[in-house]
């Protein structure tokens, strides 16, 4: 189960890097087309938006498995492997508080457009509902695999077992 | 005012637990919103996330994110230290200047200042080992050359701190160039006093022709174009910085095939990174922007700052007990998340106070980059270390010590003369 949400992370993760390269070629073109040929097709800050809310959200299960969300150990290094399947735990109770209360206001987002039929106050005038359900899917993903890690690293405090999904990496941290 | 100090707590309390920064965000504005807001504040959430998370000014952060490590993986990075290694040997302290200029220049295109000091530490290594450097100093420059570029355009921090304040990002590009520059020329500075005065110790390095050289300034042609297509596209006024990002992309992907270096696995890998890199940062902005939204809907933020002025204290001494907070700050908590936890609530109150938006944003960027090399929590440091995989890490810390004298003597003079940052922005 765990092996394979991992590999449905990846998958997103090259859908939401080729979405962001279309992103590069479409805003290319239109500043390119603006600039020398007057040309705008107009929508492309507004579709480039929706890639960018995809990736946003589609991302955050991979990063949680790359173990990249940014965790301060200071204390964390210093305690016996018990305490520190306990701050994992901790850890995974707060990002699930966090992402439940995401996911039930996203849903809302997303419902409230589709009941509506609202669209976007644009020329395109693209029904919201539609990027909002790609954007709000990825919320879900990532609930279900904050549940099923904190599965994991209760189990482990249980069986005193190692996980390899919790514990903190703090090397390749890009910024 | 109790109010503040609850939410500090609660918010250093959980980042010592370890809870991770986005999620320790939103505990604060959770529980913070639930127990002081006299209505319903999260109903809110859903869409100050959305339009938060569909904003195209962050686009760009994506963007510059994807131009690094495309820069990165197809090996473009390591021609351009070579390049300046023919350049600049020939001063005492040879390699740790092209260690300051190549962390300088790649780090200012690629907006990473880790990914940046990864690289350039892989690369210089060897050299160091080969030539006979002092280890700690070697190291140091390059854990300190690689903070310059999140204070060089274009830069991720910046994008950051114009997001979070509302303050014009091309003015703020144009005001990192000079006090960017100046830093670096100060560092190459101190390394040519150091280096004149222990009498190197180091091998004589084989002599570089003329004419080897200028073969070697061909591989500074591709940053060189990036930068100027970047800056240029912004400042002549026809591209937005996330159009301007795009166009870096676009721009790196021809370079890359026409030498040759484009496959699919350089795409692969700069996608991951990519992805990696945004979701993290995505996330904290969005748990950020939230407690930003709870802080300002309960009158925390407005009352903070009244407070601050009945105090009466003057400009200068606020700032002083600014820069003291992100020096003590900035020892423990990493900086992004130093930049998004503080801004919201700091930045407001300086310019209330009379400081210039523009000027601030530039001071704390060179307060973060000394957040990015002093112990414990330095993670350029860290970096550094992990990679030459020899040595004590306390090496590494007293290298770049020298380094973070030079960065605070940089933000005195700033608030010394403010116009260093500013007399460029006049012009854009």
């Amino acid at each position: 189960m765990t092996k394979w949400l991992k590999n449905v992370s990846e998958y997103l993760t090259y859908i939401c890097g080729f979405l962001l390269f279309g992103a590069v070629f479409l805003i290319s073109t239109e500043v390119v087309l603006r600039k020398f040929f007057l040309i705008s097709f107009g929508g492309t800050d507004e579709i480039s938006g929706y890639i960018l809310g995809i990736c946003s959200s589609w991302s955050l299960a991979y990063v949680l498995f790359q173990k990249m969300h940014i965790r301060i150990d200071i204390l964390y290094v210093r305690v016996s492997k018990k305490f520190q399947h306990i701050f994992d735990i901790v850890a995974m109770v707060f990002t699930l508080m966090f992402i439940s209360l995401l996911v039930y206001s996203t849903f809302s987002v997303f419902y409230t457009s589709l009941i509506k039929k609202s669209t976007a106050n644009t020329p395109l005038s693209t029904a919201l509902w539609i990027p909002q359900s790609i954007w709000f899917f990825g919320f879900v993903f990532f609930m279900i695999v904050v549940l099923v890690l904190l599965y994991h690293t209760i189990s482990s405090l249980i069986t005193g077992k190692n996980n390899q999904f919790s514990n903190i990496q703090k090397d390749e941290v890009c910024i | 005012m109790y109010l503040i100090l609850i939410c500090i707590f609660i918010l250093l309390f959980l980042l010592f637990l370890s809870v991770p920064v986005a999620s320790a965000i939103s505990g604060v504005a959770i529980i913070v919103g639930y127990f002081f807001s006299d209505y319903p504040i999260f109903g809110s959430l859903g869409e100050i996330t959305w339009s938060v998370s569909t904003d195209f000014l962050l686009l760009s952060i994506p963007f510059f994110v994807l131009l690094g490590e495309i820069l990165l993986h197809s090996g473009i990075a390591k021609d351009i230290y070579f390049s300046l290694h023919k350049w600049l040997s020939w001063l005492p302290g040879g390699l740790l200047h092209a260690n300051i200029a190549s962390s300088a220049l790649f780090s200012s295109i690629s907006g990473s200042s880790v990914a940046t000091a990864a690289t350039i530490t892989t690369v210089a290594m060897p050299q160091c080992d080969k030539y006979g450097y002092e280890p700690s100093i070697f190291a140091g420059s390059i854990a300190a050359g690689g903070t310059l570029g999140i204070l060089i355009p274009p830069s991720i921090n910046l994008i950051v701190y114009g997001f979070l304040t509302n303050t014009s990002i091309p003015k703020l590009f144009v005001a990192g160039m000079v006090p960017g520059i100046c830093m670096a020329t100060l560092f190459m500075l101190y390394i040519l006093i150091y280096s004149a005065i222990k009498k190197d110790k180091r091998k004589k390095e084989e002599p570089v022709t003329w004419k080897e050289r200028f073969i070697a300034l061909k591989d500074l042609i591709p940053i060189l174009i990036l930068f100027v297509l970047i800056m240029g596209s912004i400042y002549a006024g026809f591209a937005t910085p996330t159009e301007s990002a795009a166009l870096g992309v676009l721009a790196t992907l021809i370079i890359t095939y026409f030498k040759g270096l484009l496959n699919f696995d350089v795409i692969k890998k700069s996608i991951k990174g990519t992805i990696r890199t945004t979701g993290m940062i995505m996330f904290i902005i969005i748990a950020a922007n939230f407690l930003n939204f709870v802080l300002v809907s309960i009158g925390l933020t407005d009352d903070l700052s009244s407070f601050i002025e009945k105090l009466s204290i003057s400009k200068y001494s606020m700032l002083a007990m600014v820069t003291l907070l992100y020096l003590v700050l900035g020892m423990f908590i990493e900086t992004l998340s130093l930049m998004v936890i503080t801004i919201p609530i700091i930045a407001p109150i300086m310019v209330t106070l009379g400081f210039n938006p523009v000027w601030f944003g530039i001071y704390l960027i060179i307060l973060i980059e000394m957040a990015l090399i002093t112990p414990p929590v330095g993670l350029n440091l860290y970096v550094v270390q992990g990679i030459r995989n020899k040595g004590t890490i306390a090496e590494v810390m007293r290298g770049s010590l020298p380094f973070v004298i030079i960065m605070i003597l940089m933000a005195i003079l700033l608030a010394i003369f403010p116009q260093i940052p500013l007399f460029l922005v006049d012009y854009v």
